[in-house]
């Protein structure tokens, strides 16, 4: 799927993934969070080698220092908005008050205030992937894994919720990598890499 | 664990909650079977021990002589002796009261001189009085409490009691307060009387039958030798716990049979929770996709499937706990009844609600849970953590599955075979072979699902058009959801038709023998209220009566009595009469001229085919009896068959039993009347001839006939009652089968709505399904069900009861089983092919 990929993505960057169904933009994501390993070659994120790690590790790691938003979402519909962020925290073994109240500063923040106790599926679209969003940054990772954010969205709200992402991004310094077909996306990204038939290109 | 992720899967289960509660309802009456089936067992052992523990007492040994009994006088020898501590005789039988209508009371004759030693309830401490007051009056009687309360007896009060022809008043001494419950339940149902007063009631004159000994001081091995050096011949020594052992053996195979059908329904139990956790695994596979994808390990979603198992494990557990209780009573009657019909008398008074049946049925509902849901947990931690799992990628590892299942399937049939083939007498492995083959032919329906995929569909198409296509093309396609319900549909319909096949073929084996075997034309013995054992005698001036009436061709006396042998007793028959011949036997073995021969007077015995199997007896070896001359060889020339007792019979020529033990009573006859002379004035006739007073029972062949099979049926009701639960655990897991399903195909029913279905086109194409499924679980449930009818014949009822019979497998028998496939699972399908009907497709398609 994938061949020869040799890329390096800084602190605090924003890159953008493009390239045609099938190109393996989902397999390049798979591998950099370690849910995948590659036949050969390193994988390495803040200094750690995930191709060294036993699945449980990179487990482990996933949950410490990788945030995830999908393109449906997925939201774990038996539990409430609040929950749903408060869930990457218990599992790094934070669920105190302190915990609680970044849950709430962050759900203010991309303009659900009052609807932490709704259940994702009183949410439109627009608003289950702003939860995602929150989620994938409520544990402050080291990267945030995005595949095609706003892919199941209108125009105007994958506009509404790119702005909230770029600025989520600055405001808690974070790295983002990407993967879209949507130029309004790319648009943004510090830098944009194309793939192509499994090997990747600098398209800017 | 993450707290969290349990609230997610806790808040799964509430959002479908008939999901939930009919796993919990499965778990529940799995757990309740198992539990009823324990309660019954139990309190009728409970009322067992209860008995012997009161009619034996302190007893360390006893002293028995069979039919003859033990001459009185050896009393004071045995107390002379050294090493005997106490020594009390016992004069046992039953009787019935006209106040308590079908109810056995046991009449116990004690010397009350010799009593507090060996019997400790008798001591007037305990008893609240004093026993001396039996030899205060003739005909004086003690009643425990509870009997004097249920039928307002109080002292100086009297109790008509009936014994074999004769009927008796007795006097109430006193009334028994005995300080233990286990002496009360034990004295539930017992007359205490002196020894004169009991032999005269029972007419056992001179004799007792048996002196309880309490064997003490510094070598009782010694003392032992030394009694046994004292008994004359035909008199024996045993060991007290023994019998209390021998009884509690002759209905462990009973016990073993019903213990067997509750495992079963508990395995429904287990498919209905199997089918559950799958279903709640498969429907999340997105979300725990997810949650592996943000971080969560596989031991974290382990631990909060197999937590949210053992909540609904709890809650069906505790559910079935309290239905177990209140099914236990029903069952406990029913039991008790069988016991007494087939065994020996016993009276259970309500069930005990023993800690440790509780404790075991709450083990297994949570055990079986456990590993019910093995399987999904299994799915849900090798689920890769990705968002998107299609419902195909699941379908076809079904597919892939089916032919690793029927492999699977292989083994566990040619296991099963293998452990049915080890020679053995033993019943448990019987049972541990029949559920192997089952489950290794269930393991198989999966399979032919996938290789019937194709003339389903070609069928379904001829006959229903696209959308008939559509629905045969549903069962195959959405395997991992019909393989196991069809397999559980399978399962229990083979186990009602094979119970079914086994019963008729039993029925007809009955039936049968008893045309063979009662071949007189009116039947006399005298009333009794115990039906396993021989009791009373028919007075000889009514023997004499009847065999000299006008009109009677020809009379067949049978003495039916308990003789010794040297491994515990043997029911023995002594006939003789007019004209008997073989012809009255279904000889499975040995010759008819030399069964002719031992029935006309020479040497030998017939042994029946359940005394055969227990002592290892055919044509050409011995059945050793304790004579009053001591231990003798009887040849056996011939096994027969025989459905009167399950721990066997041996026929001896009246003349030869006379002979050695000096017996001439009669315990039944048999009459033939003059051709031509209708049965109803041929008992007329006789009963013209009878003594005033006489007190015998004439029946006809006929009304014997259909008493015996009235015994038989209610001995069979009990595993109807448990069939029919079993299928209620079947019928439940294909009705949750067939939710899943319905939950699972709501995008696809949306769809098809949405392109212009009818909500009477989607019921009719979904109950067509489910009308598939049901023609093959009926096809494939035929050999099943027959291997377990006829491994059921052949080996477990052989084993359980030593009894052999022809298999017989009616049409109809087939035909309800197939039936009973097809709508069972259209009934299961009901509710949800109308829920699935009506399906708003604008909410099947949305997508989150």
């Amino acid at each position: 799927m994938l061949d020869e990929v040799d890329l390096e993505v800084r602190s605090g960057e924003f890159v953008a993934l493009v390239g045609p169904s099938g190109s393996g933009k989902s397999t390049l994501l798979n591998l950099v969070s370690g849910i995948d390993l590659p036949d050969g070659g390193r994988v390495e994120v803040g200094g750690t080698d995930l191709t060294a790690l036993s699945e449980r590790d990179r487990t482990l790691f996933r949950r410490r220092h990788l945030g995830f938003v999908f393109q449906f979402f997925n939201l774990v519909p038996t539990l409430t908005v609040e929950e749903n962020l408060l869930l990457p925290l218990e599992l790094k073994g934070r669920s105190g008050a302190r915990e609680r109240e970044r849950v709430r500063d962050l759900l203010a923040v991309v303009g659900l205030g009052g609807r932490g106790d709704t259940f994702p599926d009183r949410l439109s679209g627009g608003e289950q992937q702003r939860v995602a969003l929150a989620r994938g940054l409520v544990h402050e990772p080291l990267l945030l894994l995005a595949d095609e954010p706003t892919g199941n969205l209108d125009r105007e709200t994958g506009v509404r919720v790119l702005d909230l992402l770029t600025n989520l991004l600055e405001m808690e310094g974070r790295t983002l990598l990407v993967a879209t077909h949507a130029d309004d996306v790319a648009a943004r990204a510090h830098r944009v890499l194309r793939l192509e038939e499994g090997r990747l290109r600098s398209a800017t | 664990m993450s707290k969290l992720l349990l609230r997610a899967g806790l808040r799964h289960l509430k959002r479908q909650p008939a999901q939930a509660a009919l796993a919990v309802l499965g778990i529940a009456l799995g757990v309740a079977v198992i539990l009823a089936i324990d309660l019954a067992v139990e309190s009728s052992r409970e009322a067992l021990r209860a008995s012997v523990a009161v009619v034996g007492g302190e007893a360390t040994h006893r002293v028995e002589g069979g039919a003859g009994g033990v001459p009185s006088d050896l009393v004071a020898v045995l107390r002379s002796t050294s090493g005997v501590i106490a020594s009390a005789p016992v004069v046992e039988g039953f009787g019935g009261a006209s106040i308590l209508p079908g109810r056995a009371l046991r009449i116990l004759g004690i010397d009350p001189l010799s009593e507090g030693a060996v019997r400790p309830w008798s001591g007037e401490r305990q008893a609240g009085l004093s026993m001396v007051r039996l030899l205060s009056e003739e005909r004086a009687v003690v009643v425990g409490s509870d009997l004097a309360h249920e039928v307002g007896l109080e002292s100086g009060g009297s109790l008509l009691v009936r014994v074999g022809s004769g009927v008796e008043e007795l006097h109430v001494q006193g009334v028994l307060q005995p300080a233990g419950g286990l002496a009360r339940a034990g004295l539930r149902d017992l007359l205490v009387m002196d020894v004169s007063t009991a032999q005269k009631l029972l007419g056992r004159f001179g004799v007792v039958d048996r002196i309880d000994l309490v064997v003490g001081g510094e070598d009782p091995e010694a003392t032992i030798a030394r009694i046994r050096q004292l008994l004359p011949d035909g008199l024996r020594l045993d060991d007290a716990g023994a019998r209390e052992g021998e009884m509690e053996a002759m209905i462990r195979s009973f016990d073993l049979n019903l213990t067997a059908l509750g495992l079963l329904a508990l395995l429904f139990g287990a498919f209905l929770i199997y089918n559950t956790m799958t279903f709640s695994v498969v429907q999340r596979r997105r979300t725990l996709g997810t949650l592996r994808a943000v971080g969560a390990t596989r031991g974290e979603v382990l631990r909060t499937i197999l937590t949210e198992a053992v909540l609904l494990g709890a809650v069906g557990t505790a559910l079935g706990l309290m239905l177990g209780a209140i099914l236990g009573r029903g069952l406990v009657r029913l039991v008790t009844r069988t016991i007494q019909d087939l065994y020996f008398v016993v009276s259970v008074e309500g069930v005990v609600l023993a800690p440790s049946a509780l404790a075991k049925a709450a083990v297994f509902g949570i055990v079986v849970t456990l590993l019910a849901t093995l399987p999904a947990a299994w799915e849900a931690i090798s689920s890769p953590p990705r968002a998107a799992l299609g419902r195909s990628f699941l379908e076809e590892k079904a597919r892939g599955s089916a032919g690793r299942l029927a492999r699977v399937g292989g083994l566990l049939f040619v296991a099963g075979l293998v452990v049915l083939l080890v020679p053995t007498q033993e019943v448990a492995p019987a049972f541990v072979g029949l559920f192997l083959l089952v489950l290794g032919m269930a393991a198989f329906a999966p399979s032919v699902l996938v290789l019937l995929a194709r003339p389903i569909t070609w069928a379904g198409r001829r006959t229903g058009g696209l959308l008939g296509a559509m629905a045969a093309r549903g069962v195959v396609a959405s395997l991992s959801r019909t393989g196991p319900a069809m397999a559980s549909l399978v399962v229990a319909v083979a186990v009602t038709l094979g119970l079914a096949m086994m019963v008729s073929s039993f029925r007809g084996s009955v039936e049968r023998w008893l045309h063979v075997t009662l071949s007189s034309d009116i039947y006399v013995s005298v009333p009794s209220t115990v039906a396993a054992r021989p009791q009373g005698e028919l007075p000889p001036e009514v023997v004499r009566a009847l065999a000299d009436a006008p009109r009677v061709t020809a009379v067949h006396l049978t003495r039916s009595v308990e003789l010794l042998a040297p491994s515990g007793e043997v029911r023995v028959l002594a006939v003789g009469g007019s004209s008997d011949r073989s012809s009255r036997y279904d000889l499975v073995s040995g010759r008819r001229e030399a069964a002719d021969r031992v029935l006309a007077g020479g040497e030998g015995v017939l042994v029946s085919e359940p005394l055969a199997f227990r002592r290892d007896l055919a044509p050409g070896g011995d059945l050793v009896l304790l004579t009053p001359e001591g231990e003798r060889a009887f040849p056996v020339v011939g096994v027969f068959r025989d459905y009167g007792s399950d721990r066997g019979v041996a026929v001896l020529p009246r003349s030869e039993y006379m002979r050695q033990w000096g017996d001439s009573a009669v315990t039944s006859m048999g009459i033939e009347l003059e051709a031509g002379l209708g049965v109803e004035e041929g008992l007329s006739l006789l009963r013209g001839r009878l003594p005033d007073g006489a007190g015998v029972t004439l029946r006809s062949n006929l009304e014997l006939r259909r008493a015996t099979l009235a015994v038989f049926d209610r001995t069979f009701r009990i595993t109807s009652v448990l069939q029919a639960l079993v299928f209620l655990v079947a019928f439940v897991g294909v009705l949750s089968a067939m939710m899943a399903l319905q939950l699972d195909r709501a995008r696809e029913i949306g769809v098809l709505r949405a392109t212009g279905l009818t909500p009477r086109e989607v019921w009719r194409m979904v109950t067509v399904q489910t009308g598939i499924m049901g023609v093959l679980a009926g096809v494939l449930a035929v050999p099943v069900g027959v291997m377990m009818g006829l491994v059921m014949i052949y080996v477990v009822n052989r084993r359980s009861f030593g009894w052999g019979m022809e298999p017989a497998l009616g049409g109809d028998v087939v035909a309800s089983g197939v039936f009973l496939a097809i709508a069972g699972a259209l009934l299961a399908g009901l509710y949800p092919s109308w829920k699935m009907s009506r399906t708003p497709p604008s909410e099947a398609l949305r997508d989150e």
